[in-house]
C-alpha cells in the first residue's frame, strides 16, 4: 500500500464506520513507519468530517455517526501510542450538560451529549430533572469550559435564567460559557437571559461549543 | 340535527366498521411479552410514597437511593386490568355533553397535549401561547360539533411557571361545559385543580359522582414513573378524578426501533401506571393512551405525522380492547409548519386508523410542527374531517337491504331517484360540508377563490366573536379566583 492509498483507506474505514478496518489501517501505518500525525490529520480526520457532512445532509443515521467516531477513536489510540505525550490530541473542551429541574425531556440532551463526545469533548452528563445547584457544583468541581442546559417546557426554561444568576453569585460566570437549547428555547430567550449561545439542534450545539471552547 | 354526542352515546354498542389487525393469539403473545418485561426488567419509580403503594399492592421492590426498581408479578398486573372499568362516563360540566366511554364509541378533541406556540388568529404571527389563547381555543372547542371533550391545547405561558397548569384549568373551565382533560404538573397543582373542580361541580361529593375533569400523566420511556407523574396521579385519584396514561416513546431513541418492541414496552409502561392507579383506588377509570412515535435518526427530530404512530396505536388499542379497557389514540397531528396539504395528509394518515380501530378518545386536532404549534384553521378543518371519519366507522346499515332491493326493482333500468319518497326519507343522512369545498368552480371564484384554510380562519374568528359558553353557577368564579391565588402564593413562597 502506498502512503496515499493508506490515507484513503483510513478515510474510508471511518466513513464505513468499520472499527476493525480502521485499526488495521492504523497498525499498518505504524509498521510502515509513517508519521502518525499525518495519518490522523490527512487520513482519519477527513473521514470524520465527511461523516459530519453526511449526517448534516440527512443521509447518515445518528447510530452510524457514533460507530464511525468509535472507529476513529480506536484507530487514533493506536497511532498515538507512538507519539510523545505532548503531541497527542487534546480534548476539544469540557462540558457540563443536563436537563433543568422539573423537566424530564432528556432525549435531545442525550443526543447533544453523544455528538459532543463524537467531536472530542469531555462531557459530564448530569441527566434529567437536575437541580440548579448540581450544575453549579459540577462546574466548580470540573472547571468545565461550558455548561449546556436543556429545557423543553415553558415551566422549566426559567431555570436557565436562574442558573445564569447562580453562576454569577458563585463567581464562576467569568470562567464558564453557557449554552441553552430545547424545543421551547429560542435565540431571543438566550439573548434575554444573557446566555453565551443558543443551539437549535445537536449539530449546531457542537459548532457553538467548538466556537465557545476556543474563544 | 343530532349532535355527535347523542350519536355516540345513544347508539347501542354495535359491531362497527374497523381494523382488526391482530389475532387473539397474537394479542396474547404481546400480553405475555409485556408481563415478562414488567417482571424481569421492572419499572423505575422515583417517589417514595408511590413505591410504598406498589409494595403494599404486592410488587417486589429494590430500593436504590434516588429511586426503586419495582417488579410487577403477572397476577398483580392481571388483577389490576380486571379491576379497571371499560365502560364509564366522561362527565361534562353540562350533562348534555356527557360522553359514555364504551366499546364502539369514538370522540375527538383538539390539541396534542399542551402547545407552546400558536399561529395568531388575527395577525398570522407565530408566537408563544398565553392564557387567553387557551381560553379562546377552548371556547371554540366548546362550540364544535365533532369535538366531544376539551383537551388543554395550549399552555398559559404568561403565568407563573410553577402554577401554569392551574391557570390552564381556570381558563378551560370558564370556557367550556364539555369534559376537560389536562395535566397537573405535580401533586400540589393537582390538589388545587381538584378544589376548583369541586367548586364548579357543587362540592366534594358532587365531583366524586360526576368527575368533570380528567388528569393526564406521563410515564417516561423507557419504563420509568417519575415523581411528577405519580404525585399528580395519586392526588388526582384521591380527589375523585379519573386518569389518562400518556406515554410517548420515540422508536429508536427511548424505545426499540421496531414496532413490535415499541408496543410491548409502551404496554408495560401504561400497565405499570394502571397498577399504581388501581392500588390507590380500586375501580378508578383509567385511559391508557398510545402516543409513541419515532425518532428520525437522520435529522434528530421527533416527527408525529408518521406511519409508525398509527402502527403503534392500532396494535396498542387492540391490546387494550383485548383487556376490556378504554382507549386513547394520539393522532391528527402534523409536522408541517402551516395548515397546508401536508397537514391534511398527516392528519388523516393517523386519524383514520385510530378511528377504524375504535379508539374511544382521539386527540391532536389542530396540532402542527411536531406538536409544538397550534393552529386555528387546522382545528376547524380537523373537526370537520373528524365528522367525516366518524361517518365511515359507523359503516353501512344492512337492515335496509330488502327495502333497497324493492326500490331498485321499482325504479328499474333508466329511472331516477331524486323524486322518490325513499330519497326524501334518507337524504339528510348523506354527508354535507361546511369548510371543505364542493362548489362549482364559478361559485368558488365568485366567493374569492379561497383555500379551505382561509375559510377556516374566518370560521374560527366567527365562533370566537359569537359563541358564549354556558356560564358557571353564581359565586363560582370568585371561588376559582381564590383557590388559584392561594395556590400561586404558596408556590411563590416555596421558591422564594
Ligand atoms: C417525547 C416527549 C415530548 N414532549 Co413532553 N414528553 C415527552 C416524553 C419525554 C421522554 C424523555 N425521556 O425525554 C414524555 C415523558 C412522554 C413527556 C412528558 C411530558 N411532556 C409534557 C408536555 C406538556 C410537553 N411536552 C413537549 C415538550 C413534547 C415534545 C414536543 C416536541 N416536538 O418537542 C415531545 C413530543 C418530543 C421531545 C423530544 O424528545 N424531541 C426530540 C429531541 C431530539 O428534540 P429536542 O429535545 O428539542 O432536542 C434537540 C434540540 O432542542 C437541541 N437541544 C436540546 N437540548 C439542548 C441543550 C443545549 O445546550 C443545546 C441544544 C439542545 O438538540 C437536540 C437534538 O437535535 C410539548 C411541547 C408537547 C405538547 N404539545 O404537549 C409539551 C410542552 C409544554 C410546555 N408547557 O412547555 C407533559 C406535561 C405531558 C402531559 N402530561 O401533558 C410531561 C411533562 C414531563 C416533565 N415534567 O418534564
Amino acid at each position: 500500500m502506498t502512503e496515499q492509498e493508506l490515507l484513503s483507506a483510513a478515510t474510508e474505514a471511518v466513513v464505513a464506520a468499520n472499527e476493525e478496518k480502521a485499526c488495521e489501517v492504523a497498525r499498518e501505518a505504524v509498521s510502515l513507519g509513517l508519521d502518525p500525525l499525518r495519518v490522523i490529520n490527512e487520513g482519519f480526520t477527513p473521514g470524520m468530517r465527511e461523516v459530519g457532512d453526511l449526517f448534516e445532509r440527512g443521509t447518515m443515521f445518528l447510530p452510524e455517526v457514533i460507530l464511525a467516531s468509535e472507529a476513529m477513536v480506536a484507530a487514533v489510540a493506536i497511532l498515538e501510542e507512538s507519539l510523545p505525550a505532548d503531541q497527542r490530541e487534546k480534548t476539544a473542551g469540557s462540558v457540563v450538560l443536563g436537563t433543568i429541574e422539573g423537566d424530564v425531556h432528556d432525549i435531545g440532551k442525550g443526543i447533544v451529549a453523544t455528538l459532543l463526545r463524537v467531536y472530542g469533548f469531555e462531557v459530564h452528563d448530569l441527566g434529567r430533572d437536575v437541580p440548579l445547584t448540581s450544575f453549579v457544583e459540577k462546574v466548580a468541581e470540573t472547571g468545565a469550559d461550558l455548561v449546556g442546559t436543556s429545557a423543553l417546557m415553558t415551566t422549566t426554561m426559567v431555570g436557565q435564567k436562574a442558573l445564569e444568576k447562580m453562576l454569577k453569585e458563585a463567581g464562576l460566570r467569568d470562567q464558564v460559557k453557557t449554552m441553552v437549547g430545547g424545543a421551547v428555547v429560542t435565540q431571543y430567550w438566550a439573548d434575554k437571559i444573557g446566555a453565551d449561545a443558543y443551539a437549535e439542534n445537536a449539530q449546531e450545539a457542537v459548532a457553538k461549543a467548538l466556537e465557545l471552547a476556543q474563544g | 340535527m343530532p349532535s355527535s354526542e347523542s350519536h355516540d352515546t345513544d347508539r347501542p354498542s354495535s359491531p362497527r366498521w374497523g381494523i382488526k389487525a391482530l389475532e387473539r393469539a397474537e394479542l396474547e403473545a404481546l400480553h405475555q411479552a409485556t408481563l415478562h418485561v414488567l417482571w424481569h426488567a421492572g419499572v423505575k419509580v422515583e417517589d417514595p410514597p408511590a413505591v410504598d403503594i406498589f409494595e403494599a399492592a404486592g410488587a417486589t421492590i429494590e430500593r436504590r437511593g434516588t429511586h426503586a426498581l419495582v417488579r410487577l408479578p403477572a397476577s398483580l398486573v392481571e388483577e389490576s386490568i380486571r379491576s379497571a372499568p371499560g365502560t364509564f362516563t366522561l362527565h361534562g360540566r353540562d350533562p348534555k355533553h356527557n360522553f359514555l366511554v364504551r366499546p364502539g364509541a369514538t370522540g375527538f378533541t383538539a390539541g396534542y397535549g399542551e402547545h407552546v406556540m400558536v399561529i395568531d388568529i388575527h395577525t398570522g404571527e407565530v408566537r408563544p401561547t398565553v392564557k387567553q389563547d387557551l381560553a379562546d381555543i377552548t371556547r371554540i372547542q366548546d362550540n364544535l360539533e365533532h369535538v366531544s371533550f376539551a383537551e388543554r391545547a395550549a399552555c398559559s405561558g404568561d403565568q407563573y411557571p410553577a402554577v401554569q397548569a392551574v391557570h390552564n384549568y381556570d381558563a378551560m373551565v370558564r370556557n367550556t361545559s364539555k369534559h376537560v382533560f389536562l395535566s397537573a404538573g405535580g401533586g400540589d397543582n393537582a390538589k388545587a385543580i381538584v378544589a376548583m373542580a369541586e367548586a364548579v361541580a357543587g362540592g366534594r361529593e358532587k365531583l366524586r359522582e360526576r368527575p368533570i375533569v380528567t388528569c393526564l400523566v406521563s410515564p417516561t420511556s423507557p419504563l420509568s414513573l417519575v415523581t411528577e407523574c405519580t404525585s399528580s396521579m395519586i392526588a388526582a385519584i384521591e380527589g375523585g378524578l379519573n386518569v389518562v396514561f400518556h406515554a410517548m416513546s420515540l422508536s429508536g431513541a427511548s424505545s426499540p426501533a421496531t414496532p413490535v418492541g415499541v408496543v410491548v414496552q409502551h404496554n408495560a409502561e401504561v400497565l405499570s401506571a394502571l397498577v399504581l392507579a388501581q392500588a390507590v383506588r380500586k375501580g378508578v377509570p383509567c385511559i391508557p393512551a398510545f402516543n409513541s412515535t419515532m425518532m428520525d435518526l437522520r435529522r434528530s427530530v421527533a416527527p408525529i405525522g408518521v406511519p409508525e404512530l398509527a402502527l403503534h396505536g392500532v396494535a396498542g388499542i387492540q391490546l387494550m380492547q383485548y383487556y376490556d379497557l378504554p382507549t386513547w389514540a394520539g393522532a391528527c397531528a402534523s409536522d408541517s409548519k402551516i395548515p397546508d396539504a401536508q397537514q391534511g395528509y398527516d392528519f388523516t394518515l393517523t386519524a383514520m386508523p385510530a378511528a377504524l380501530v375504535g379508539a374511544n378518545v382521539i386527540y391532536g386536532i389542530g396540532a402542527l410542527e411536531s406538536v409544538i404549534t397550534f393552529d386555528y384553521a387546522a382545528m376547524i378543518m380537523g373537526a370537520e374531517q373528524a365528522g367525516r371519519i366518524k361517518r365511515i366507522v359507523q359503516g353501512i346499515d344492512l337492515s335496509g337491504l330488502d327495502e333497497a332491493v324493492a326500490l331498485i326493482e321499482e325504479v328499474g333500468p333508466g329511472g331516477e331517484y331524486i323524486t322518490h319518497d325513499h330519497t326524501f326519507a334518507h337524504m339528510r343522512e348523506l354527508s354535507s360540508s361546511s369548510i371543505f369545498d364542493r362548489k362549482a368552480r364559478e361559485l368558488w371564484e365568485r366567493d374569492g377563490s379561497k383555500s379551505a384554510a382561509d375559510r377556516a380562519y374566518v370560521e374560527a374568528r366567527r365562533i370566537l366573536a359569537s359563541h358564549e359558553p354556558a356560564p358557571l353557577d353564581d359565586g363560582v368564579t370568585e371561588k376559582l379566583d381564590a383557590i388559584l391565588a392561594a395556590r400561586e402564593a404558596e408556590a411563590r413562597a416555596a421558591t422564594a
